[in-house]
Protein backbone atom coordinates (compact mmCIF):
# COMPACT_ATOMS: atom_id res chain seq x y z
CA UNK A 1 0.00 0.00 0.00
CA UNK A 2 1.65 3.23 -1.12
CA UNK A 3 0.75 6.24 0.96
CA UNK A 4 0.35 9.71 -0.49
CA UNK A 5 3.34 10.96 1.53
CA UNK A 6 5.57 8.16 0.26
CA UNK A 7 4.47 8.85 -3.30
CA UNK A 8 5.21 12.55 -3.01
CA UNK A 9 8.52 11.78 -1.35
CA UNK A 10 9.40 9.41 -4.14
CA UNK A 11 8.56 11.99 -6.79
CA UNK A 12 10.63 14.60 -4.95
CA UNK A 13 13.59 12.24 -4.61
CA UNK A 14 13.35 11.30 -8.27
CA UNK A 15 13.37 14.97 -9.23
CA UNK A 16 16.46 15.56 -7.08
CA UNK A 17 18.22 12.54 -8.57
CA UNK A 18 17.32 13.76 -12.08
CA UNK A 19 18.72 17.19 -11.27
CA UNK A 20 21.89 15.70 -9.80
CA UNK A 21 22.28 13.46 -12.84
CA UNK A 22 21.73 16.34 -15.21
CA UNK A 23 24.25 18.59 -13.42
CA UNK A 24 27.66 18.76 -15.04
CA UNK A 25 30.57 18.37 -12.67
CA UNK A 26 33.12 21.16 -12.85
CA UNK A 27 36.31 21.38 -10.81
CA UNK A 28 37.29 24.87 -9.80
CA UNK A 29 40.68 25.54 -8.18
CA UNK A 30 40.74 28.84 -6.29
CA UNK A 31 43.80 30.71 -5.10
CA UNK A 32 42.79 31.18 -1.46
CA UNK A 33 39.89 31.11 0.91
CA UNK A 34 39.61 34.85 1.35
CA UNK A 35 36.55 37.01 0.93
CA UNK A 36 37.55 37.61 -2.68
CA UNK A 37 35.63 34.37 -3.14
CA UNK A 38 32.78 35.40 -0.85
CA UNK A 39 30.53 35.80 -3.90
CA UNK A 40 31.48 32.36 -5.12
CA UNK A 41 30.65 30.92 -1.70
CA UNK A 42 27.30 32.69 -1.72
CA UNK A 43 26.55 31.29 -5.17
CA UNK A 44 27.49 27.83 -3.90
CA UNK A 45 25.40 28.15 -0.72
CA UNK A 46 22.41 29.60 -2.56
CA UNK A 47 22.33 26.69 -5.00
CA UNK A 48 23.01 28.86 -8.03
CA UNK A 49 25.29 26.26 -9.60
CA UNK A 50 22.75 23.37 -9.61
CA UNK A 51 20.15 25.87 -10.78
CA UNK A 52 22.28 26.33 -13.88
CA UNK A 53 23.04 22.64 -14.32
CA UNK A 54 26.45 22.67 -12.68
CA UNK A 55 27.86 20.68 -9.81
CA UNK A 56 31.00 22.48 -8.67
CA UNK A 57 33.89 20.92 -6.81
CA UNK A 58 35.76 23.85 -5.32
CA UNK A 59 39.34 23.23 -4.24
CA UNK A 60 41.29 25.82 -2.27
CA UNK A 61 44.90 25.93 -3.45
CA UNK A 62 48.00 27.48 -1.92
CA UNK A 63 48.25 30.31 -4.46
CA UNK A 64 46.90 31.62 -7.74
CA UNK A 65 49.84 30.07 -9.49
CA UNK A 66 49.00 26.64 -8.06
CA UNK A 67 45.37 27.07 -9.13
CA UNK A 68 46.39 27.89 -12.71
CA UNK A 69 48.87 25.02 -12.73
CA UNK A 70 45.97 22.67 -11.89
CA UNK A 71 44.09 23.90 -14.96
CA UNK A 72 47.14 23.73 -17.21
CA UNK A 73 47.87 20.23 -15.93
CA UNK A 74 44.29 19.18 -16.69
CA UNK A 75 43.24 18.33 -13.13
CA UNK A 76 40.84 21.28 -12.83
CA UNK A 77 38.44 22.74 -15.38
CA UNK A 78 38.62 26.28 -14.05
CA UNK A 79 40.99 28.30 -11.92
CA UNK A 80 40.50 31.54 -10.13
CA UNK A 81 43.21 34.02 -9.23
CA UNK A 82 44.09 37.57 -10.15
CA UNK A 83 44.62 38.57 -13.79
CA UNK A 84 48.37 38.91 -13.06
CA UNK A 85 48.74 35.14 -12.91
CA UNK A 86 46.87 34.74 -16.20
CA UNK A 87 49.16 37.27 -17.85
CA UNK A 88 52.23 35.49 -16.42
CA UNK A 89 51.01 32.22 -17.96
CA UNK A 90 50.21 33.94 -21.26
CA UNK A 91 53.70 35.41 -21.44
CA UNK A 92 54.94 31.80 -21.24
CA UNK A 93 52.75 30.89 -24.22
CA UNK A 94 49.80 29.30 -22.37
CA UNK A 95 46.45 30.02 -23.97
CA UNK A 96 44.46 30.92 -20.87
CA UNK A 97 41.33 33.02 -21.02
CA UNK A 98 39.29 34.92 -18.48
CA UNK A 99 35.62 33.99 -18.48
CA UNK A 100 34.29 36.43 -15.91
CA UNK A 101 35.10 38.40 -12.82
CA UNK A 102 34.59 37.17 -9.26
CA UNK A 103 35.83 40.25 -7.46
CA UNK A 104 36.10 43.76 -8.84
CA UNK A 105 38.72 45.92 -7.13
CA UNK A 106 41.02 45.14 -4.26
CA UNK A 107 39.95 42.93 -1.34
CA UNK A 108 43.40 42.98 0.28
CA UNK A 109 43.82 45.35 3.21
CA UNK A 110 47.01 46.40 4.92
CA UNK A 111 47.09 45.59 8.62
CA UNK A 112 49.98 47.18 10.47
CA UNK A 113 51.35 45.72 13.70
CA UNK A 114 50.39 47.69 16.76
CA UNK A 115 54.07 48.36 17.50
CA UNK A 116 54.76 49.75 14.02
CA UNK A 117 51.58 51.84 14.11
CA UNK A 118 52.47 53.30 17.51
CA UNK A 119 56.05 53.99 16.41
CA UNK A 120 54.87 55.83 13.30
CA UNK A 121 53.03 58.47 15.28
CA UNK A 122 50.34 58.53 12.58
CA UNK A 123 46.73 57.81 13.44
CA UNK A 124 44.87 55.04 11.56
CA UNK A 125 42.35 57.64 10.37
CA UNK A 126 45.02 59.96 8.94
CA UNK A 127 45.05 60.68 5.17
CA UNK A 128 46.22 57.67 3.16
CA UNK A 129 49.35 59.48 1.87
CA UNK A 130 50.59 59.87 5.44
CA UNK A 131 49.82 56.26 6.21
CA UNK A 132 51.67 55.12 3.10
CA UNK A 133 54.75 57.18 3.99
CA UNK A 134 55.28 55.37 7.29
CA UNK A 135 55.57 52.05 5.43
CA UNK A 136 59.06 52.98 4.25
CA UNK A 137 61.54 50.13 4.94
CA UNK A 138 58.93 48.11 6.82
CA UNK A 139 58.64 44.35 6.24
CA UNK A 140 55.16 43.75 4.89
CA UNK A 141 53.88 40.27 4.03
CA UNK A 142 52.28 39.71 0.61
CA UNK A 143 50.85 36.48 -0.84
CA UNK A 144 53.18 36.23 -3.85
CA UNK A 145 55.19 38.07 -6.47
CA UNK A 146 52.26 37.98 -8.92
CA UNK A 147 49.51 38.62 -6.38
CA UNK A 148 46.85 41.16 -7.30
CA UNK A 149 47.45 42.67 -3.85
CA UNK A 150 51.11 43.48 -4.50
CA UNK A 151 51.13 46.17 -7.14
CA UNK A 152 48.56 48.56 -5.60
CA UNK A 153 50.49 48.84 -2.34
CA UNK A 154 53.89 48.94 -4.01
CA UNK A 155 52.88 51.60 -6.55
CA UNK A 156 50.99 53.72 -4.03
CA UNK A 157 53.82 53.66 -1.49
CA UNK A 158 56.49 54.37 -4.08
CA UNK A 159 54.44 57.33 -5.30
CA UNK A 160 54.91 58.96 -1.89
CA UNK A 161 58.58 57.97 -1.66
CA UNK A 162 58.20 54.95 0.61
CA UNK A 163 59.89 51.66 -0.23
CA UNK A 164 58.27 48.63 1.34
CA UNK A 165 60.29 45.46 2.00
CA UNK A 166 57.89 42.78 0.78
CA UNK A 167 58.01 39.27 2.21
CA UNK A 168 56.04 36.51 0.50
CA UNK A 169 54.01 34.00 2.47
CA UNK A 170 50.61 32.36 2.35
CA UNK A 171 47.76 34.36 3.85
CA UNK A 172 46.97 31.90 6.68
CA UNK A 173 50.62 32.14 7.79
CA UNK A 174 50.48 35.94 7.83
CA UNK A 175 48.32 36.21 10.93
CA UNK A 176 50.81 34.10 12.89
CA UNK A 177 53.73 36.10 11.53
CA UNK A 178 52.14 39.39 12.58
CA UNK A 179 51.24 38.01 15.98
CA UNK A 180 54.81 36.81 16.51
CA UNK A 181 56.20 40.21 15.50
CA UNK A 182 58.00 38.62 12.56
CA UNK A 183 56.65 41.21 10.13
CA UNK A 184 55.59 44.83 10.52
CA UNK A 185 52.43 44.39 8.57
CA UNK A 186 50.44 42.15 6.26
CA UNK A 187 48.44 42.63 3.09
CA UNK A 188 45.68 40.06 3.17
CA UNK A 189 42.07 39.64 2.29
CA UNK A 190 39.38 39.08 4.89
CA UNK A 191 38.96 36.94 6.95
CA UNK A 192 42.73 36.95 7.56
CA UNK A 193 43.01 40.74 7.75
CA UNK A 194 40.00 40.95 10.06
CA UNK A 195 41.29 38.14 12.29
CA UNK A 196 44.62 39.95 12.64
CA UNK A 197 42.73 43.04 13.80
CA UNK A 198 40.28 41.24 16.06
CA UNK A 199 42.99 39.20 17.83
CA UNK A 200 44.73 42.45 18.72
CA UNK A 201 47.95 41.90 16.79
CA UNK A 202 47.42 44.73 14.34
CA UNK A 203 45.42 47.75 13.29
CA UNK A 204 43.60 48.15 9.98
CA UNK A 205 45.89 50.65 8.27
CA UNK A 206 44.61 50.80 4.70
CA UNK A 207 41.39 49.15 3.55
CA UNK A 208 41.33 47.64 0.07
CA UNK A 209 37.56 47.10 -0.21
CA UNK A 210 36.87 50.66 0.96
CA UNK A 211 38.92 51.92 -2.00
CA UNK A 212 41.30 53.88 0.20
CA UNK A 213 44.16 53.53 -2.25
CA UNK A 214 44.32 56.00 -5.15
CA UNK A 215 42.19 54.95 -8.11
CA UNK A 216 45.02 54.62 -10.67
CA UNK A 217 46.73 51.82 -8.71
CA UNK A 218 43.63 49.80 -7.94
CA UNK A 219 43.23 46.56 -9.93
CA UNK A 220 40.16 45.91 -12.01
CA UNK A 221 39.95 42.39 -10.67
CA UNK A 222 41.51 40.43 -7.83
CA UNK A 223 39.83 37.13 -8.57
CA UNK A 224 38.51 36.09 -11.96
CA UNK A 225 37.37 32.83 -13.50
CA UNK A 226 39.90 31.35 -15.90
CA UNK A 227 40.25 28.34 -18.10
CA UNK A 228 42.15 27.28 -21.19
CA UNK A 229 40.91 28.51 -24.57
CA UNK A 230 40.75 24.87 -25.62
CA UNK A 231 38.35 24.00 -22.78
CA UNK A 232 36.22 27.09 -23.38
CA UNK A 233 35.95 26.23 -27.07
CA UNK A 234 34.99 22.64 -26.32
CA UNK A 235 32.44 23.47 -23.60
CA UNK A 236 30.46 26.56 -24.63
CA UNK A 237 27.45 25.34 -22.62
CA UNK A 238 29.49 25.17 -19.40
CA UNK A 239 30.96 28.62 -20.02
CA UNK A 240 27.47 30.00 -20.59
CA UNK A 241 26.23 28.30 -17.42
CA UNK A 242 29.10 29.72 -15.38
CA UNK A 243 28.26 33.18 -16.68
CA UNK A 244 24.62 32.69 -15.78
CA UNK A 245 25.74 31.83 -12.24
CA UNK A 246 27.61 35.16 -12.12
CA UNK A 247 24.56 37.09 -13.30
CA UNK A 248 22.27 35.19 -10.90
CA UNK A 249 24.67 35.96 -8.06
CA UNK A 250 24.47 39.69 -8.72
CA UNK A 251 20.66 39.45 -8.66
CA UNK A 252 20.67 37.30 -5.53
CA UNK A 253 22.92 39.68 -3.58
CA UNK A 254 20.77 42.62 -4.60
CA UNK A 255 17.40 40.99 -4.03
CA UNK A 256 18.18 38.86 -0.96
CA UNK A 257 21.02 40.59 0.92
CA UNK A 258 20.13 39.12 4.31
CA UNK A 259 20.10 35.59 2.96
CA UNK A 260 23.38 36.27 1.15
CA UNK A 261 24.94 37.58 4.37
CA UNK A 262 23.86 34.46 6.28
CA UNK A 263 25.37 32.19 3.63
CA UNK A 264 28.59 34.22 3.58
CA UNK A 265 28.89 34.19 7.37
CA UNK A 266 28.45 30.42 7.34
CA UNK A 267 31.20 30.06 4.76
CA UNK A 268 33.63 32.11 6.87
CA UNK A 269 33.13 30.88 10.45
CA UNK A 270 36.24 32.70 11.72
CA UNK A 271 34.37 36.00 11.33
CA UNK A 272 32.22 37.08 14.26
CA UNK A 273 28.72 38.40 13.51
CA UNK A 274 29.73 42.08 13.48
CA UNK A 275 32.81 41.48 11.29
CA UNK A 276 30.78 39.37 8.88
CA UNK A 277 28.19 42.14 8.56
CA UNK A 278 30.89 44.77 7.93
CA UNK A 279 32.69 42.52 5.47
CA UNK A 280 29.49 41.88 3.56
CA UNK A 281 28.67 45.58 3.40
CA UNK A 282 32.18 46.39 2.14
CA UNK A 283 32.47 43.60 -0.41
CA UNK A 284 28.97 42.84 -1.73
CA UNK A 285 29.21 45.35 -4.59
CA UNK A 286 32.56 43.90 -5.66
CA UNK A 287 31.07 40.41 -6.03
CA UNK A 288 28.27 41.70 -8.19
CA UNK A 289 30.20 42.89 -11.25
CA UNK A 290 31.05 39.76 -13.23
CA UNK A 291 31.78 41.45 -16.55
CA UNK A 292 35.33 42.26 -17.62
CA UNK A 293 36.24 44.36 -20.63
CA UNK A 294 39.36 44.64 -22.81
CA UNK A 295 39.92 48.02 -21.15
CA UNK A 296 40.12 46.25 -17.80
CA UNK A 297 42.68 43.84 -19.17
CA UNK A 298 44.61 46.70 -20.77
CA UNK A 299 44.85 48.28 -17.34
CA UNK A 300 46.07 45.01 -15.82
CA UNK A 301 48.72 44.79 -18.54
CA UNK A 302 49.78 48.37 -17.83
CA UNK A 303 50.11 47.47 -14.15
CA UNK A 304 52.39 44.56 -15.01
CA UNK A 305 54.40 46.71 -17.44
CA UNK A 306 54.97 49.33 -14.75
CA UNK A 307 56.06 46.69 -12.26
CA UNK A 308 58.63 45.38 -14.76
CA UNK A 309 58.19 41.86 -13.44
CA UNK A 310 56.80 40.33 -16.62
CA UNK A 311 58.94 41.06 -19.67
CA UNK A 312 56.90 40.70 -22.86
CA UNK A 313 53.54 41.33 -21.20
CA UNK A 314 53.06 44.50 -23.28
CA UNK A 315 52.83 42.34 -26.42
CA UNK A 316 49.66 40.62 -25.21
CA UNK A 317 46.48 41.68 -26.97
CA UNK A 318 43.96 42.54 -24.20
CA UNK A 319 41.08 41.13 -26.25
CA UNK A 320 42.82 37.75 -26.49
CA UNK A 321 42.75 37.40 -22.70
CA UNK A 322 38.95 37.59 -22.50
CA UNK A 323 36.74 34.77 -23.70
CA UNK A 324 34.08 36.32 -25.95
CA UNK B 1 103.68 -7.74 0.74
CA UNK B 2 100.55 -6.38 2.25
CA UNK B 3 101.53 -2.88 1.09
CA UNK B 4 102.00 -4.13 -2.42
CA UNK B 5 98.62 -5.88 -2.46
CA UNK B 6 96.88 -2.85 -1.00
CA UNK B 7 98.44 -0.51 -3.55
CA UNK B 8 97.41 -2.96 -6.27
CA UNK B 9 93.84 -3.08 -5.06
CA UNK B 10 93.88 0.70 -4.76
CA UNK B 11 94.88 0.95 -8.38
CA UNK B 12 92.14 -1.48 -9.37
CA UNK B 13 89.61 0.62 -7.47
CA UNK B 14 90.92 3.77 -9.14
CA UNK B 15 90.74 2.12 -12.54
CA UNK B 16 87.22 0.90 -11.90
CA UNK B 17 86.25 4.34 -10.69
CA UNK B 18 87.69 6.08 -13.69
CA UNK B 19 85.81 3.58 -15.87
CA UNK B 20 82.61 4.26 -13.95
CA UNK B 21 83.19 7.99 -14.08
CA UNK B 22 83.43 7.91 -17.88
CA UNK B 23 80.24 5.89 -18.13
CA UNK B 24 78.49 8.19 -15.65
CA UNK B 25 79.63 11.21 -17.63
CA UNK B 26 78.33 9.62 -20.82
CA UNK B 27 74.95 8.88 -19.19
CA UNK B 28 74.78 12.48 -17.97
CA UNK B 29 75.56 13.97 -21.37
CA UNK B 30 73.07 11.61 -23.07
CA UNK B 31 70.42 12.60 -20.56
CA UNK B 32 71.01 16.31 -21.22
CA UNK B 33 70.96 15.80 -24.99
CA UNK B 34 67.73 13.76 -24.78
CA UNK B 35 66.16 16.39 -22.54
CA UNK B 36 67.08 19.20 -24.95
CA UNK B 37 65.90 17.24 -27.97
CA UNK B 38 62.61 16.02 -26.48
CA UNK B 39 61.75 19.46 -25.16
CA UNK B 40 62.35 20.95 -28.62
CA UNK B 41 60.49 18.26 -30.55
CA UNK B 42 57.41 18.31 -28.31
CA UNK B 43 57.53 22.09 -27.63
CA UNK B 44 57.55 21.19 -23.96
CA UNK B 45 59.84 23.88 -22.56
CA UNK B 46 56.94 25.34 -20.54
CA UNK B 47 56.56 21.98 -18.77
CA UNK B 48 60.10 20.64 -18.50
CA UNK B 49 62.25 23.52 -19.81
CA UNK B 50 65.51 22.45 -21.48
CA UNK B 51 69.19 22.41 -20.50
CA UNK B 52 70.12 25.40 -22.70
CA UNK B 53 67.36 27.53 -21.09
CA UNK B 54 68.32 26.33 -17.62
CA UNK B 55 71.92 27.30 -18.31
CA UNK B 56 70.78 30.75 -19.47
CA UNK B 57 68.71 31.12 -16.31
CA UNK B 58 71.71 30.11 -14.19
CA UNK B 59 73.91 32.67 -15.97
CA UNK B 60 71.27 35.39 -15.57
CA UNK B 61 70.94 34.51 -11.87
CA UNK B 62 74.71 34.73 -11.44
CA UNK B 63 74.95 37.99 -13.38
CA UNK B 64 72.18 39.57 -11.31
CA UNK B 65 74.39 39.11 -8.27
CA UNK B 66 71.64 37.27 -6.40
CA UNK B 67 73.06 33.76 -6.79
CA UNK B 68 75.90 34.39 -4.33
CA UNK B 69 73.74 36.04 -1.69
CA UNK B 70 70.96 33.46 -2.09
CA UNK B 71 73.43 30.61 -1.74
CA UNK B 72 75.02 32.24 1.29
CA UNK B 73 71.69 32.50 3.07
CA UNK B 74 70.46 29.01 2.21
CA UNK B 75 73.81 27.45 3.13
CA UNK B 76 73.86 29.36 6.40
CA UNK B 77 70.37 28.16 7.31
CA UNK B 78 71.00 24.58 6.23
CA UNK B 79 74.51 24.50 7.73
CA UNK B 80 73.57 25.73 11.18
CA UNK B 81 70.41 23.63 11.12
CA UNK B 82 72.50 20.58 10.24
CA UNK B 83 74.97 21.18 13.05
CA UNK B 84 72.27 21.87 15.65
CA UNK B 85 70.12 18.91 14.53
CA UNK B 86 73.13 16.56 14.36
CA UNK B 87 74.43 17.48 17.80
CA UNK B 88 70.98 17.23 19.38
CA UNK B 89 70.13 13.99 17.54
CA UNK B 90 73.53 12.49 18.30
CA UNK B 91 73.44 13.29 22.03
CA UNK B 92 69.82 12.23 22.57
CA UNK B 93 70.28 9.13 20.41
CA UNK B 94 73.44 8.16 22.28
CA UNK B 95 71.92 8.68 25.73
CA UNK B 96 68.70 6.82 24.93
CA UNK B 97 70.62 4.06 23.17
CA UNK B 98 73.08 3.64 26.01
CA UNK B 99 70.63 3.88 28.91
CA UNK B 100 68.34 1.11 27.70
CA UNK B 101 65.59 1.60 30.26
CA UNK B 102 65.30 5.27 29.41
CA UNK B 103 65.37 4.41 25.70
CA UNK B 104 62.59 1.84 26.06
CA UNK B 105 60.56 4.36 28.03
CA UNK B 106 60.95 7.29 25.64
CA UNK B 107 61.17 5.55 22.27
CA UNK B 108 57.37 5.59 21.63
CA UNK B 109 57.27 9.34 22.26
CA UNK B 110 60.15 10.06 19.89
CA UNK B 111 58.55 7.77 17.32
CA UNK B 112 55.24 9.63 17.70
CA UNK B 113 56.98 12.93 17.07
CA UNK B 114 58.77 11.44 14.10
CA UNK B 115 55.51 10.33 12.49
CA UNK B 116 54.16 13.90 12.55
CA UNK B 117 53.95 15.32 9.02
CA UNK B 118 56.64 17.90 9.62
CA UNK B 119 55.70 20.03 6.64
CA UNK B 120 52.44 20.88 8.44
CA UNK B 121 54.51 22.42 11.22
CA UNK B 122 56.12 24.93 8.87
CA UNK B 123 53.48 27.67 9.39
CA UNK B 124 53.73 27.14 13.15
CA UNK B 125 57.47 27.69 12.95
CA UNK B 126 56.68 31.17 11.66
CA UNK B 127 54.77 31.76 14.88
CA UNK B 128 57.51 30.33 17.07
CA UNK B 129 60.66 31.52 15.33
CA UNK B 130 59.55 34.38 13.05
CA UNK B 131 60.37 34.68 9.36
CA UNK B 132 64.11 35.25 9.63
CA UNK B 133 66.89 32.69 9.38
CA UNK B 134 66.04 31.21 12.80
CA UNK B 135 62.80 29.77 11.39
CA UNK B 136 64.68 27.91 8.64
CA UNK B 137 67.52 26.85 10.93
CA UNK B 138 65.10 25.29 13.40
CA UNK B 139 63.10 23.58 10.68
CA UNK B 140 66.26 22.13 9.15
CA UNK B 141 67.50 21.12 12.62
CA UNK B 142 64.23 19.32 13.34
CA UNK B 143 64.45 17.26 10.15
CA UNK B 144 68.12 16.40 10.72
CA UNK B 145 67.53 15.58 14.39
CA UNK B 146 65.37 12.54 13.64
CA UNK B 147 67.72 11.16 11.00
CA UNK B 148 70.75 11.36 13.28
CA UNK B 149 68.81 10.33 16.36
CA UNK B 150 67.53 7.04 14.95
CA UNK B 151 70.84 5.92 13.48
CA UNK B 152 72.79 6.88 16.62
CA UNK B 153 70.19 5.24 18.83
CA UNK B 154 70.36 2.06 16.79
CA UNK B 155 74.14 2.12 16.63
CA UNK B 156 74.56 2.64 20.36
CA UNK B 157 72.12 -0.16 21.11
CA UNK B 158 74.23 -2.51 19.01
CA UNK B 159 77.40 -1.92 21.02
CA UNK B 160 78.75 -5.29 22.08
CA UNK B 161 77.57 -5.55 25.71
CA UNK B 162 79.94 -8.45 26.46
CA UNK B 163 82.85 -6.27 25.46
CA UNK B 164 81.57 -3.55 27.76
CA UNK B 165 81.21 -6.01 30.65
CA UNK B 166 84.68 -7.37 30.09
CA UNK B 167 86.14 -3.87 30.00
CA UNK B 168 84.30 -3.04 33.20
CA UNK B 169 85.64 -6.20 34.88
CA UNK B 170 89.11 -5.25 33.79
CA UNK B 171 88.68 -1.93 35.59
CA UNK B 172 87.76 0.44 32.77
CA UNK B 173 86.09 3.66 33.90
CA UNK B 174 82.68 4.73 32.60
CA UNK B 175 84.34 7.54 30.62
CA UNK B 176 86.81 5.05 29.17
CA UNK B 177 84.03 2.69 28.14
CA UNK B 178 82.16 5.54 26.46
CA UNK B 179 85.11 6.98 24.63
CA UNK B 180 86.94 3.76 23.81
CA UNK B 181 84.04 1.42 23.06
CA UNK B 182 80.60 3.05 22.77
CA UNK B 183 81.46 6.12 20.70
CA UNK B 184 83.82 4.38 18.24
CA UNK B 185 81.37 1.48 17.89
CA UNK B 186 78.44 3.73 17.03
CA UNK B 187 80.46 6.20 14.98
CA UNK B 188 79.71 4.43 11.69
CA UNK B 189 76.01 4.67 12.44
CA UNK B 190 76.31 8.32 13.39
CA UNK B 191 77.98 9.08 10.09
CA UNK B 192 75.26 7.18 8.26
CA UNK B 193 72.74 9.41 10.04
CA UNK B 194 74.72 12.50 9.10
CA UNK B 195 74.84 11.42 5.46
CA UNK B 196 71.09 10.86 5.42
CA UNK B 197 70.46 14.04 7.40
CA UNK B 198 72.50 16.38 5.21
CA UNK B 199 70.01 16.61 2.31
CA UNK B 200 67.25 17.01 4.90
CA UNK B 201 68.99 20.12 6.21
CA UNK B 202 68.69 21.62 2.74
CA UNK B 203 65.09 20.49 2.46
CA UNK B 204 64.33 22.14 5.80
CA UNK B 205 65.89 25.43 4.71
CA UNK B 206 64.05 25.36 1.39
CA UNK B 207 60.68 24.55 2.96
CA UNK B 208 61.21 27.40 5.40
CA UNK B 209 62.00 29.74 2.52
CA UNK B 210 58.89 28.54 0.68
CA UNK B 211 56.72 29.51 3.66
CA UNK B 212 58.17 32.98 4.19
CA UNK B 213 61.35 34.58 2.93
CA UNK B 214 62.90 37.56 1.24
CA UNK B 215 65.88 35.76 -0.28
CA UNK B 216 67.54 32.38 -0.59
CA UNK B 217 67.48 29.61 -3.18
CA UNK B 218 64.02 28.41 -2.06
CA UNK B 219 62.68 31.95 -2.31
CA UNK B 220 64.00 32.24 -5.90
CA UNK B 221 62.42 28.90 -6.82
CA UNK B 222 59.09 30.02 -5.41
CA UNK B 223 59.34 33.37 -7.16
CA UNK B 224 60.13 31.66 -10.48
CA UNK B 225 57.14 29.36 -9.95
CA UNK B 226 54.91 32.41 -9.54
CA UNK B 227 55.93 33.54 -13.01
CA UNK B 228 55.71 30.03 -14.52
CA UNK B 229 59.44 30.32 -15.20
CA UNK B 230 60.26 26.61 -15.41
CA UNK B 231 63.87 27.20 -16.49
CA UNK B 232 64.60 29.24 -13.35
CA UNK B 233 62.90 26.61 -11.20
CA UNK B 234 65.20 23.96 -12.66
CA UNK B 235 68.18 26.29 -12.23
CA UNK B 236 67.35 26.52 -8.51
CA UNK B 237 66.93 22.77 -8.25
CA UNK B 238 70.23 22.13 -9.99
CA UNK B 239 72.00 24.53 -7.65
CA UNK B 240 70.50 22.66 -4.69
CA UNK B 241 71.55 19.33 -6.15
CA UNK B 242 75.09 20.60 -6.69
CA UNK B 243 75.30 21.92 -3.11
CA UNK B 244 74.02 18.61 -1.78
CA UNK B 245 76.57 16.62 -3.77
CA UNK B 246 79.46 18.88 -2.75
CA UNK B 247 78.50 18.74 0.92
CA UNK B 248 78.02 14.98 0.81
CA UNK B 249 81.45 14.67 -0.81
CA UNK B 250 82.93 16.78 1.99
CA UNK B 251 81.20 14.67 4.60
CA UNK B 252 82.47 11.49 3.01
CA UNK B 253 85.99 12.89 3.15
CA UNK B 254 85.61 13.74 6.84
CA UNK B 255 84.13 10.30 7.46
CA UNK B 256 87.03 8.56 5.75
CA UNK B 257 89.49 10.55 7.90
CA UNK B 258 87.65 10.08 11.18
CA UNK B 259 86.89 6.41 10.61
CA UNK B 260 90.22 5.60 8.99
CA UNK B 261 90.59 2.70 11.39
CA UNK B 262 87.17 1.30 10.68
CA UNK B 263 86.34 0.83 7.04
CA UNK B 264 82.92 -0.36 6.03
CA UNK B 265 84.22 -3.85 5.21
CA UNK B 266 85.88 -4.13 8.63
CA UNK B 267 82.62 -3.20 10.25
CA UNK B 268 80.74 -5.80 8.26
CA UNK B 269 83.33 -8.41 9.15
CA UNK B 270 83.16 -7.45 12.80
CA UNK B 271 79.38 -7.72 12.74
CA UNK B 272 79.66 -11.06 11.03
CA UNK B 273 81.89 -12.47 13.74
CA UNK B 274 79.92 -11.22 16.73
Amino acid sequence: MITRRALLGGIGAAALIRQARAATQVTLAISSNTLAYGGLRIAEGAGLFPKNGLEPRIIVMDSGNAAISAVLGGSADFASSGPGEVLAAKVRGRDLVIVQNFYRGLPGSLVLSKAAAAKSGVAPDAPVEQKLRVLDKLAIAEPSATSAYLHPYRAASEAVGAKIKFVYMTQPAMVAALQAGAVDGIVAGAPFSLVAVSNGSGVLWISGPKDELPEPVRPTSSACLQTTAEYAKAHPDIIAAMRRVGADLADFIQSKPVEALVIMAKAYPSLDAASAKDAFAENAKNWSMPKMTPQDIKREIDIQVSSGALPGVDKIDPASVLWP
Amino acid sequence: MSDLSSSGSGRRIRDAFSGNASIQFLIFVTFLAAWEWLSGVFHADFWISKPSLVLSALIAWYQSGDLGSDLKITLLEAGIGFVVGSIAGGIVGFVLGWVRKLGDLLEPFVLSLYTLPKIALAPLFVLWFGIGVMNKIMFAAMLVFFMVFFTTYQGTRQVDRELVENARLLGASRWGIWTKIAVPYSAVWVFTGLRIGLPYALIGAIVGEFVAAESGVGFRIKEATSFFNTASVFAGLIVLMAISLILLGGLKLIESRVLRWQTASNTLNAEGTT
